[in-house]
């Protein structure tokens, strides 16, 4: 039974989720290309070029990527500080690679991300501020 | 400017303008609703947008002072709706009169033709 000092974030912990499996399917995409799976990269071509560009490191950043995903999932759908932190961490980071592909390769799209980013970055600290105010009301 | 430039100019400024906003909403909530850590979070979350924003404006393939009536009334809808989203209060009454005749004069400043222009 959840406390009251935790509150579950199932959707956002399914976000993560999902980022978890695009990196297990990435990875699986780069350690064994030429089949017929290949095709899904016509979904991201530009990726794909830049991955291949890269070499061996694209995998241990998709690693990366993948296992801080997952970090995240795991603590938000317990609905942990640590979750919403590691949450947090993620979309900004995010938000800072989306510009930069603005600025370096003008692709407007990404631009669309940053407010959606923002906005369940605003969500989730305030969940994590009402966490902890509960947390010092039951202290005292 | 056609109906067809006025549309893509209107997606540019969309996106420039919810950037602009909720960029403005994040570090509002930085200077009055967090501490610590999380209100540099906020303020570096703030400026990532505002950048976003800039840049989604001076790269638009179309001419400010062409695009000036809509982004004032783009920008007055996109703030009302971030406001919702970002503090919960919704517009009274002189927000609403005041802001049909901003969204008036945008319309009239980007689509009114005059017969003579310097």
């Amino acid at each position: 039974m959840p406390s009251a000092l935790t509150r579950r974030h199932r959707w956002l912990a399914s976000f993560f989720a999902f980022g978890v499996s695009m990196c297990v399917l990435t990875i699986a995409l780069l350690l064994f290309p030429g089949t017929a799976l290949d095709e899904l990269w016509r979904l991201n071509p530009d990726a794909h070029a830049v991955f291949q560009s890269i070499g061996g490191s694209s995998i241990a950043i998709m690693l990366l990527v993948g296992t801080t995903c997952l970090i995240a999932a795991i603590g938000l759908w317990r609905g942990t500080l640590w979750g919403t932190r590691v949450a947090i961490l993620i979309l900004v980071v995010n938000m800072i690679g989306d510009l930069s592909n603005t600025l370096l390769n003008y692709d407007f799209r990404t631009l669309v991300g940053l407010p959606i980013a923002a906005a369940m970055i605003v969500y989730l600290a305030r969940c994590r501020k009402a966490m902890r105010s509960v947390g010092m009301r039951i202290a005292h | 400017m056609n109906i067809l430039q006025s549309l893509s100019a209107l997606g540019f400024l969309l996106v420039a303008t919810t950037l602009e906003v909720s960029g403005d909403a994040v570090v509002r909530l930085a200077i009055y609703d967090q501490a610590g850590r999380m209100r540099l979070t906020f303020i570096l979350v703030g400026a990532i947008l505002l950048l976003g924003y800039g840049t989604s404006l001076n790269l638009a393939p179309v001419e400010f002072r062409h695009v000036v009536g809509l982004y004032i009334a783009t920008l007055f809808v996109v703030w009302q709706i971030i406001n919702f989203i970002f503090f919960g209060t919704l517009p009274n009454l002189p927000i609403l009169v005041g802001g049909t005749l901003i969204v008036a004069g945008g319309l009239v400043v980007t689509f009114w033709k005059p017969a003579y222009s310097p």
